[in-house]
This record gives C-alpha cells, sequence and structure tokens, in this order.
C-alpha cells in the first residue's frame, strides 16, 4: 500500500480522496517557455512522499530541480537548464550550459577532463571536451506515466538518447527513471548498447550535485570505506582530512575532488550518504558497483554564487 | 530580509549559496504537453518558504496544483487542467473542465448556478477561468533585501454589442513566505453599465481536507443553508467528514466578520496534520461567502467562495435586488490572499484572532 502523510492508503481510500491521482502524485510533461530553458520538454514528478523532481528529456534525461517537502536538494547553476542548441561541445564550452541539477549525465565518448585521445578508435588523435555529448542529447521514445498494480503504484519516465556519428560510434542509452507513489526514492536503470559494429570507448559518469540547504557547513558524508580516500591533485592534497566534511560558502575556494571507494553490500551495491544534522536531512546515493568501479567527490565551497557537492560515478 | 530554512538571510547570503536564485525559489514558465492539459500555458511559483503552487496562464491566471512542504492543500477534480478550447459555457458544460485547483475565479457576467436573466442564457459560473491571459509578466524582483515572485496578466470578457471588460491580475509571492496575494482590478472600458459579478472559488483538497478538519468562519449571525439538502447539516458545516459515495453536496452561506483593516478571513484547521489554511478577503468589496461541503468519494473537496453575490445565479441576483452592476469607464479592485498556517501553535493563534473578532 502507499504510504502518504503518516498513514497507508489501498488504491480505493485514496481514489475516495482525490479527484485524480495528480492532486497529490504523477508526472506532468511540458516544455519551458522562456529564457535559456525555452523549448527544453521536461516532465515534472511528484511521488506524494515529499520528493519533487524535473526530468529534462531534451538534456540527456537529467534531473533538473529536486525537493523533498519543499527544501531543495540539488545545486541549480547560473547557466540556467539550456536549451541543447546552445551547447558548445569543445574545450571546456560544456561550461556555458551545465545546469547542476540533482543529475548531469556525463558521457558516453568522453567523461572528465577535456583531452585529446591520441589513439582514438578513428585512427587520428582525437580533441574530446569536457564530460561528453551526453547531457546536451535530446531523448526520443520518450513516456511519463503513473501505473497501479494492486494498491501500490509507480511514476515511470522512460526515453533514449543517441550517442552516433556516420563512420564512428553507434550507441544509445535508454533510460528509465521510477519512483513509488508515496516514496522518497528514485531509481535509474540505464542500458547502453553498441548498435554499431565496431567496438568503441564507453564512459559513463553520473554527475549528482547537491546544493544548499541540503549543503551547508553541518553536512557530512559517509560511507563504508574499502580505502583511504586519495586527491585528485595538489589542490585537493590540503582538504584531504576534510574531505567528509562540508563547509561554509568561502570566497576563493577552488574546486578540490577526492577519490573514494565504498565498500559493495551482498547485492553489489556501494551507498554514501549525504547527511545534514542541522536539517535532519540527508540523502543517500546507491550504485551498482560492479558496473560503476569509481567514485569522485567533488568539493565546491566558493562564494559568488557557487556552493554544491558532487558525486560522480563512473 | 528573507527567512528560508528557520533563519533570516541576506540577498547577499543567499546568492553565497546558489548558483542561481532558482534554487530555492522563483517562477518558471511552461507549457503542458500531454494530455486535456496540453497547450496550456502556465507558470510554477516556489516561494522557498515550501509554498509551491502552478498558475494556468491560459486559464484565466487561475491557480491548480499548491502544496506546502510537499503536501497538496488544493482539490483537483477527475476533468485535469484541460485546455480552454474544450469549454462548453452552456448550462452545466463549464462542469466538464472545472479541474478545481486551489482557486477558478467566477465571473465576469455569471457565477454561481446557470440561469436566464431576462432572455440571456447564463452558463454555471461564466466565462472567466477559460479565458487565456495576454500581457502576462513573471519575474522575481529584489528589494534591498526581500524578493518577491510576479505574475501579471489581463483577461477579457468582451461580447460585441454587450459587455467589454478588463480583468488585470496581479499574484505576488514573498521569497521565505508561505503566502501569496491576488489583486484584481476590474475595468469596464466599455460604454454601458453591465453586470459584474466575481466569486473566487477556492478549492481545498486532501490532505488538508479530512475528518480531522474545522472551518472556522466567524460571524455574529449562523450560517445560511441554501436549500433543503444543505439544510440537514448545517449544524455541522464547520466539521468537515470522510468521504461518502452518495454525498450529495451542502452549500452554506457566511457573513463572515472583518477586522478593523476590512479584511475578512476563513480558516481551514487540520489539527491532525499541524497544517491550515487561511483565506483572507477584502469584505467591502466581497460581501458574501458560500462554503462547500462536498464530502463525496472522488469528489471531496471544501470550498471557501469570497464573491460579490451568492451562488445562485445573475437572475437570483438580479430579483434579489443583490446584483453589483459596473459603469463606464469605472474600475473596481478586489483583493484576496492565502496564507499557510504550520505548527498547533500557529493554528491556535490564528483561530483566537478570527475568534476574538465576534466575542
Amino acid at each position: 500500500m502507499a504510504r502518504l502523510f503518516g498513514r497507508e492508503w489501498t488504491k480505493r481510500e485514496l481514489l475516495e480522496r482525490v479527484g485524480d491521482l495528480a492532486q497529490v502524485a504523477g508526472a506532468e510533461r511540458f516544455t519551458y517557455d522562456e529564457g535559456v530553458a525555452g523549448g527544453v520538454r521536461a516532465a515534472r514528478v511528484r511521488t506524494g512522499g515529499g520528493l519533487d523532481f524535473t526530468v529534462l528529456f531534451s538534456r540527456g534525461m537529467d534531473i533538473g530541480q529536486a525537493s523533498f517537502k519543499g527544501v531543495p536538494l540539488a545545486w541549480a547553476s547560473s547557466t540556467g537548464a539550456a536549451h541543447p542548441h546552445a551547447f558548445d561541445p569543445q574545450g571546456r564550452g560544456w561550461l556555458r550550459t551545465f545546469h547542476g541539477g540533482l543529475l548531469t549525465g556525463c558521457g558516453l565518448m568522453n567523461a572528465g577532463a577535456a583531452n585529446v585521445d591520441a589513439d582514438a578508435p578513428g585512427g587520428e588523435p582525437e580533441p574530446l571536451g569536457i564530460h561528453g555529448y551526453l547531457s546536451h542529447s535530446p531523448a526520443e521514445a520518450t513516456n511519463a506515466w503513473t501505473e497501479w498494480d494492486g494498491d501500490e503504484a509507480t511514476i515511470t519516465v522512460i526515453g533514449e538518447m543517441r550517442e552516433v556519428r556516420v563512420f564512428a560510434e553507434n550507441v544509445r542509452l535508454t533510460r528509465r527513471i521510477t519512483a513509488p507513489l508515496g516514496g522518497t526514492s528514485l531509481t535509474i536503470t540505464d542500458t547502453v548498447e553498441n548498435l554499431g559494429f565496431e567496438s568503441v570507448p564507453l564512459m559513463l559518469l553520473y554527475h549528482l550535485n547537491f546544493g544548499w540547504p541540503l549543503v551547508s557547513e553541518d553536512t557530512e558524508i559517509s560511507y563504508e570505506a574499502a580505502r583511504a580516500p586519495e586527491p585528485r591533485d595538489a589542490v585537493a592534497e590540503p582538504g584531504l582530512a576534510d574531505a567528509l566534511r562540508l563547509e561554509a560558502p568561502t570566497p576563493g575556494y577552488a574546486e578540490q575532488c577526492f577519490f573514494h571507494e565504498p565498500v559493495a553490500d551482498a547485492d553489489g551495491f556501494a551507498h554514501v550518504l549525504l547527511a545534514n544534522r542541522a536539517r535532519n536531512l540527508g540523502v543517500r546515493v546507491s550504485y551498482d558497483k560492479a558496473a560503476l568501479p569509481h567514485l569522485t567527490e567533488w568539493k565546491v565551497c566558493s562564494e559568488k554564487s557557487r556552493m554544491f557537492f558532487g558525486f560522480s560515478l563512473n | 530580509m528573507a527567512r528560508l530554512w528557520g533563519r533570516d538571510w541576506t540577498k547577499r547570503e543567499l546568492l553565497a549559496r546558489v548558483g542561481d536564485l532558482s534554487q530555492v525559489a522563483g517562477v518558471e514558465r511552461f507549457t503542458y504537453d500531454d494530455g486535456v492539459r496540453d497547450g496550456v500555458r502556465a507558470a510554477r511559483v516556489r516561494t522557498g518558504g515550501g509554498l509551491d503552487f502552478t498558475v494556468l496562464l491560459s486559464r484565466g491566471i487561475d491557480i491548480s496544483h499548491a502544496t506546502y512542504k510537499g503536501t497538496p492543500l488544493a482539490w483537483m477534480s477527475q476533468t485535469g487542467e484541460a485546455h480552454h478550447h474544450a469549454f462548453e459555457p452552456e448550462g452545466r458544460g463549464w462542469l466538464r473542465t472545472f479541474y478545481g485547483g486551489l482557486i477558478t475565479t467566477c465571473g465576469l457576467q455569471n457565477a454561481g448556478a446557470s440561469n436566464v436573466d431576462g432572455d440571456v442564457p447564463l452558463g454555471i459560473h461564466g466565462r472567466i477561468s477559460h479565458t487565456p491571459a495576454e500581457e502576462v509578466g513573471t519575474w522575481t524582483e529584489w528589494e534591498g533585501d526581500e524578493a518577491r515572485v510576479v505574475v501579471t496578466g489581463k483577461l477579457r470578457e468582451a461580447n460585441v454589442f454587450g459587455e467589454n471588460l478588463r480583468l488585470t491580475r496581479r499574484i505576488t509571492a514573498p521569497v521565505g513566505g508561505a503566502e501569496f496575494h491576488i489583486e484584481d482590478r476590474v475595468e469596464n472600458v466599455g460604454f454601458k453599465t453591465v453586470p459584474l459579478m466575481l466569486l473566487y472559488h477556492i478549492n481545498f483538497g486532501w490532505p488538508l481536507v479530512s475528518e480531522s478538519t474545522e472551518v472556522v468562519a466567524p460571524s455574529r449571525t449562523p450560517a445560511q443553508a441554501r436549500d433543503p439538502e444543505a439544510e440537514k447539516g448545517v449544524a455541522m458545516w464547520g466539521q468537515l467528514e470522510s468521504p461518502h459515495p452518495d454525498y450529495a453536496e451542502q452549500c452554506f452561506f457566511h457573513d463572515v466578520e472583518a477586522d478593523a483593516n476590512g479584511s475578512a478571513s476563513v480558516l481551514m484547521v487540520n489539527r491532525a496534520l499541524q497544517i491550515g489554511a487561511q483565506v483572507t478577503f477584502d469584505k467591502a468589496a466581497l460581501d458574501h461567502c458560500t462554503q462547500w461541503k462536498m464530502m463525496g468519494a472522488n469528489e471531496y473537496v471544501c470550498g471557501i467562495e469570497p464573491a460579490n453575490c451568492l451562488v445562485l445565479g445573475r437572475a437570483a441576483e438580479r430579483a434579489a435586488g443583490r446584483l453589483k452592476t459596473i459603469d463606464p469607464g469605472e474600475e473596481r479592485v478586489f483583493r484576496l490572499s492565502i496564507s499557510v498556517v504550520d505548527g498547533n501553535e500557529a493554528l491556535t493563534r490564528a483561530e483566537n484572532r478570527l475568534r476574538a473578532l465576534i466575542q
């Protein structure tokens, strides 16, 4: 049964109380009408359990805004949820349209820093922009619906993104996002298929961007470690001891990245908790460690309109 | 300063913590893409104080979904927020596209029952909630360390050889707040004196509405039942009930007492969820208030309807000598606010304040 507003309800009991289930939960599809987001197709999902998030179909089915009982969970960057046609894929151009949001998908031919792959499959050195094309690929074969199964209901959003070039890769990512009615969780299942006839690189990184007020000086990260965290570079090194403790926004803060390795549970899933004790609110990220063996923490506690904290799973 | 997450913040402190104010509050314009609501233009407003509501620009700048900290406040009917082109204005056709929502505005040439006024047939609740807005603006503005979200637009109620009215609506919601304010200016831009009926059909729904919910409408005179059906329940008007499959709607008329500023308020109190909602309106302009108690299964809603008329239709208003009119060139202003009351202490304070008005 669905748990809503402090108790369990059968389907009939719920339907007695609402004119339409949309009163409390569901998925609504829309297109943004204004500014940099104008033309971006999206779906707003409300679970009824307090979780409310927006899936951006035009942006690789990334998740933009997300809130729990009205408290924002995600960082929204200064760029806005820009239309994918504004994407500048060269070098660090991706940052001009990096909306942040709860999830930005990075991949599929590059994830991470801009670089030149000297041994690219085409035989010539290939320049690769930061974090790849995925988050700017508009979805096709999309759908959003709520389905009952007895007294439980699930909200589902699906779609497919293509990562393709004539004479090169032909890869399809099918994303399915589900959220149980009355729940406080969402689950993403991505299936990547190589429809081409050559082996190609596959890089996939889930850039999860938690923001204020979930992120604050009262927020800590915890997980069961398989090994000690490591700094990405010399900038991160002095901050290693405080890698799991977030800070108040600090002018001039330079981003610090740390590599973490949580242990997997019996089902192969690793879990990381971001807890804000002052707000009595936290978020747990669980992921299939066999498919996503690496975990990067991106810690930015700068002033001038930036304070966020990201997890990258890849 | 804006109050968010339990403390006050300056503008600079807020901007240090967000990439964009939209991380916590603001307004976003969009068009629905699917089903009966396909093509309906809308704006979602988030105050950052927990209040999140959707304004339907294509549907009379009315308010559909509204939640507070994730708890729905409004009844959403089985029709969905249908496109205004689906509107059937005759008779009771309006009910086919009455999506409920937090506020459906009724008027301007009829509000209440369908009727024939002289030789003019008038559909239930008029046309205004199916009028698409023009000259629409949505923005967030700072004033020092305070910010507010604003939605504005204009609606026309016009008929060649007939009325020519403009309604300019402005909705404002302070950032960090749990309230919004509506200011409606109705102008007769024509050259004839015409009727003016305006009713705010405020539709509270589950879980705010439940068997634990009470309605507080302070009045010096007893509530009046609209008809024999309502007569049966008039003693219980203030206590809401569980949904019944065979419930028939009951309507009550309240003469709500105004405070020293001329503002009258009706309060919904849900002690089990420790949440309430208060409707406050300018009593001079909105001199009637109908309560719609509809405890039906699947049609489970309590309406609070401040208006410049009762809900019996224009012919009945005219016959009773209550019908309001607006002269050529005249402008009439209507003000209404809805605020959320969070927690038992705040509920008690709000309840005591209203009850004190009639002591």
